[in-house]
């Protein structure tokens, strides 16, 4: 059942065996493992069914370290599905050297292995709404143009797949609005988990519509699950009873804030670009889509001592494919708008029939893009080296609630760049070798200890801020996700994260999620 | 930036490259190190298409390498070292080896953003020097 908080009797105690705050990847994957195991569920979400200005300005915050172009407000989304609303879809799973604790990247290491979660990736899969779980490229159908063969000493290829329509709003809404013993509570902000008078467990969770509707939740479970900044916010918040914040005994919450940088880098002067922009663009496979990255190798990571780190190659689109003058015009209809520059695109489609003709049909028989290339580009995705002062914290400045908003400390360590000059030495290197093109550098690429440029991304990804560990010391989290200091309360979603690899990390939230819920239904149910 | 956009268009496709080189040569059956250099630089010439964008990268390395170099010293480098050796009909094929084999090894040097062989920027600079 979904439910307005609007309408809840005000000043009421809802009671249920698992609260879980915050309807996003993990807290709707929680809710839908819980159905039908007979445990009363409780899901509260800050935001409605649709997106809501007055809701969605809760997210505004202050950035104080490096600048971001995805603001907090705007990478993340504060309704039901959360910022799966806007996610491009990008999965695949972390690499089995990302859990391992390398003695080259301090605070590194998980508690769990890759082969801990691989069961679990395969049903985040299903729930992404990809199909079968494997990253074997004599198994995911490449198109007929080979991959190049690099060198394992420096490069690998790896896949992204893409989940096109996982919008979990849209796909599991339904689902949850017709369960027995789940409620969703819409516009209900959390203000406050109030512990119990042992003080080892939480009691009650306060919640606030913005229209000061105020109701309490008791629940056996509290999981919070509002993402890789808001989790460690709520936490900080909470300083009445413990007064560096829940969870925040050894001064970790909010701390090793990571992300996955993101900057186009360099350009290939290619040998054949048409081969290679096709090679490397997204291809069709049952429906979802594939594309290749060129990653450096777990041999190179190792014995360079430095980071895992990708690319992207793409062609940069060209202005008089008529083909993509159709596509945009298309698009705008579609949006219910008339077409900006209506009869220039026209005119483009026109001018180029003969090629938009062939390039319809390869994209109705789901072939890649094979249209005109002016130019190659390579976009970097690095992981980032955990760092104690890359931090979430609190600002002075507060929201309608009183409370104090979000502050973000983003910072970049010198092995994040030494990662990414690595991997473009060992790009151009294997291009040249293979004859594929020359790599045409960026200025700072080639400038000893430069810094990489605060054009550099995020790519929305927010990491690391409640971080998992068997050391109470060392992490907010154990591997069950629970947190050390707080009984009843498990965090989901990226913050739990120690490292973040290379991969984009919805496939892995989304994972970790149903390995949860597994664990609360093995205890509770 | 602005630099770099404008070697975008003069570099689009510098040949020598991008182009696997086929031998060209009629067979001689001597090596390099007893033919004279006229015929190295005119080989040279011809595996290249005499292009200018090669010329233009060997002027480039010229112009940013702090050491006076002269054909001799370029001929004489450790990255010409197949190719000096090779037999007149082998030296395209020996060229790609040598290339493929500066890039295993991470001899490579920058010019102007543009990461290249060593060998190949040398054989540039040979066709500018010539």
């Amino acid at each position: 059942m979904i439910l307005d908080f609007n309408e809840v009797e005000n000043g009421v105690n809802i009671t249920a065996d698992i609260c879980i705050i915050g309807a996003g990847a993990a807290g709707i994957t929680i809710a839908r493992s819980l159905i039908g195991t007979g445990l009363k569920v409780c899901l509260v979400e800050s935001g409605g069914l649709e997106a809501n200005a007055e809701t969605q300005a809760l997210y505004t915050g202050e950035d104080i370290g490096r600048p971001d172009r995805f603001t907090l407000d705007v990478s993340r989304l504060r309704f039901f599905g959360g910022t799966t609303n806007h996610w491009g879809g990008w999965c695949g799973p972390l690499d089995e050297l990302d859990f391992t604790a390398r003695d080259w990247v301090p605070f590194s290491g998980w508690p769990i292995t890759r082969r801990d979660l691989d069961p679990y990736y395969a049903r985040a899969h299903e729930i992404c709404l990809l199909d079968d779980y494997t990253y074997d490229p004599d198994k995911l159908g490449l198109p007929d143009t080979p991959l190049p063969k690099f060198h394992i000493d420096k490069l690998t290829t790896r896949f992204w797949r893409y989940s096109e329509p996982a919008l979990f709003n849209r796909h599991y809404q339904d689902e949850l609005k017709n369960a027995d013993e789940l409620t969703v509570y819409l516009n209900a902000n959390l203000l406050e988990l109030t512990l119990a008078k042992n003080g080892n467990g939480i009691s009650q969770a306060l919640l606030s519509s913005l229209s000061g509707r105020r109701a309490t939740v008791s629940a056996k479970i509290f999981v919070l699950a509002c993402g890789g900044i808001e989790n460690a916010r709520l936490l900080l918040l909470q300083n009445k009873q413990r007064q560096h914040g829940l969870c925040n005994e050894n001064d970790l919450v909010g701390r090793f804030y990571i992300t996955h940088f993101h900057i186009v880098s360099a350009q290939i002067i290619a040998n054949d670009p048409e081969r290679l922009g096709v090679i490397f663009s997204r291809y069709r496979k049952n429906g979802t889509h594939v594309r290749p990255a060129v990653c450096l190798s777990e041999k190179a990571q190792v014995e360079h001592k430095v980071l895992n780190f990708g690319v992207s190659i793409e062609r940069a689109l060209d202005p008089d494919s008529g083909f993509l003058a159709l596509r945009d015009i298309r698009e705008e209809l579609s949006e219910g708008e008339w077409p900006e520059d209506f009869p220039e695109k026209l005119w483009t489609v026109i001018s180029d029939l003969p090629d938009t003709v062939g390039d319809l049909y390869d994209h109705f028989a789901g072939n890649p893009y094979r249209g005109k290339v002016n130019r190659i580009d390579v976009t970097s995705h690095g992981e980032q080296a955990p760092n104690r002062d890359s931090r979430i914290l609190l600002s002075d400045k507060r929201d309608i609630f009183g409370q104090r908003k979000v502050q973000r400390n983003w910072q970049i360590t010198g092995l994040d760049e030494q990662t990414i000059r690595i991997g473009h030495k060992f790009l151009g290197e294997e291009l040249g070798r293979l004859n594929l093109g020359r790599l045409q550098l960026h200025d700072w690429l080639l400038e000893e200890n430069a810094a990489i440029p605060d054009e550099a991304t995020s790519f929305a990804h927010h990491i690391g801020t409640t971080r998992m560990s068997d050391d109470p010391r060392q992490g907010v989290v154990n591997a069950d996700c629970r947190a050390h200091s707080v009984s009843n309360l498990y965090i989901a979603g990226s913050s739990v994260y120690p490292t973040a690899g290379f991969m984009n990390p919805t496939l892995t939230i989304v994972a970790l999620a149903i390995r949860l819920a597994d664990h609360l239904k093995n205890r509770f149910a | 930036m602005r630099r770099r956009l404008f070697l975008a268009g003069l570099v689009s496709v510098p040949c020598i490259f991008l182009s696997d080189i086929s031998p060209a040569g009629q067979s001689h059956g001597l090596s390099l190190v007893k033919i004279q250099k006229d015929d190295l630089l005119g080989y040279l010439r011809r595996i290249t298409g005499n292009s200018d964008n090669a010329r233009w990268i060997g002027k480039r390395y010229l112009a940013t390498t702090a050491a006076e170099i002269d054909l001799d010293t370029l001929i004489s480098d450790r990255s010409m070292a197949l190719i000096r050796n090779a037999s007149l009909s082998d030296i395209g094929t020996a060229y790609v080896k040598q290339r493929a084999s500066d890039f295993l090894h991470g001899d490579v040097l920058i010019i102007d953003n543009h990461m290249l062989a060593r060998s190949e920027v040398h054989v540039c600079a040979i066709l500018a020097l010539s």
